[in-house]
């Protein structure tokens, strides 16, 4: 499974989006682990980390805004 | 915990040299962190090697007195500066301080480190003309040494955890204390909840340092519009994470402050004047709302010289400003 972790600065979410939909042109993915942080300059919530460490195979983020 | 390596060098050239190599400096050089100058700092602040500082949970640091000693020991710190980078320390790695963000920004977030209290004046810790800048020992090396910590334990390396697009001379050092003299006002410490005999340092992670120059106004109503301008002219996102209780410090320079005594204007007085002009809606985008939740997260601070019409605006980053008291383990150990 592929987690997206957005940090919710401009269209971040919409280039993870898009990013995933031609990753699953490539592959045969699950629908993807995504995770969109409170804030944006701190680590996802435990819930969210667990979540990702634990079901996600790889992570995608960017830094940035 | 696993002894410290120790490393012989033939020279203190040699050893300078060897520090860059390794990247254990700030590109300055290093006075050499020797074991008994490491025991001599933590004498002073009454602290065994392994005490733990603070920690930062998401890159699995753990920072201990002796880290924290060797680090102060490189920047230049005298023995009796180190109670003041313990509570620099452990202020800026409080869950709330954020070192995380802080310290990994794009932004190039600085820390200032506010001093309060009698050992401002013990240590001959600057607050007066020029005190944000270079030619004070306490300032300099205080300031330093928490920027070593960051760096040599927290592993903000520029281009590895710190990712600053520019960064900011002020990540070499930046340091001062409050000109408590300057006035009656109840110094920062105090309105913080400590007494005025306990000295404490403030650590403040600022996004950007803006100047607020005002050299027209000559009351201390003038004063405050031309803060609220220069503030709103920049905008404070806020943050629910922070919740209600984000800062803002505001340096008020010796000719803006003189205003405020004049008319009798406390600290508390700015403040009110100055928390709904801040919060209410923008107007445009040269104009935009300051969230601070409450009035009491106007930090105002005394500091600066004679002449210039100024005061200084330290933005923030996603932190709050902590106040740490400064212990010290005996009278004359400082």
């Amino acid at each position: 499974m592929v987690g997206l972790v957005a940090n919710g600065l401009g269209d971040g979410e919409i280039f993870l989006d898009a990013l995933y939909d031609e990753l699953a042109k490539l592959s045969d993915l699950q629908a993807p682990l995504k995770v969109v942080k409170s804030s944006v300059s701190i680590p996802p919530e435990p819930g969210d980390w667990s979540r990702l460490t634990e079901e996600a195979t790889v992570a995608i983020t960017g830094f940035g805004g | 915990m696993t002894a410290p390596a120790q490393h012989a060098y033939d020279s203190y050239e040699a050893l300078v040299e060897d520090y860059f190599e390794r990247g254990w400096t700030d590109g300055l050089p290093i006075m050499p962190p020797t074991p008994d100058k490491v025991a001599m700092f933590l004498e002073h602040a009454g602290l065994s090697g392994g005490e733990v500082l603070g920690t930062v949970p998401t890159r699995e640091v753990i920072c201990t007195a002796e880290q924290a000693a060797a680090n102060a020991v490189m920047a230049g710190c005298r023995p009796e500066y180190f109670p003041v980078v313990v509570a620099a320390v452990r202020a800026h790695l409080h869950p709330k301080g954020n070192c995380h963000s802080t310290t990994g920004t794009l932004s190039g977030a600085a820390q200032a480190v506010v001093i309060n209290g009698p050992i401002r004046n013990e240590l001959d810790v600057a607050s007066g003309a020029g005190c944000f800048g270079p030619g004070f020992r306490a300032n300099a090396t205080i300031g330093r040494a928490l920027r070593l910590v960051i760096r040599n334990v927290c592993r903000g390396i520029p281009g590895f955890l710190d990712r600053a697009s520019y960064s900011t001379p002020a990540r070499y050092s930046f340091c001062f204390g409050e000109n408590e003299e300057a006035s009656d006002w109840a110094p920062l410490h105090v309105q913080r909840g400590l007494d005025p005999e306990q000295s404490a340092v403030t650590v403040h992670s600022l996004m950007k340092m803006v100047e607020a120059t005002d050299f027209t106004s000559r009351n201390a109503e003038g004063v405050c519009e031309s803060l609220v301008a220069n503030i709103r002219a920049n905008g404070i996102a806020g943050d629910s994470w922070l919740g209600e209780d984000g800062n803002v410090v505001i340096v008020i320079g010796h000719e803006h402050h003189r205003f405020f005594t004049e008319e009798g204007w406390s600290k508390s007085d700015i403040q009110q004047y100055l928390w709904p002009r801040l919060n209410a809606p923008a107007t445009g985008a040269a104009d935009r709302m300051a969230r601070i939740g409450k009035p009491e997260g106007i930090l105002i601070v005394a500091a600066g010289g004679a002449g210039m019409g100024a005061s200084w605006l330290l933005l923030p980053h996603l932190a709050l400003a902590i106040t740490e008291p400064i212990r010290r383990p005996r009278p004359d150990a400082c």
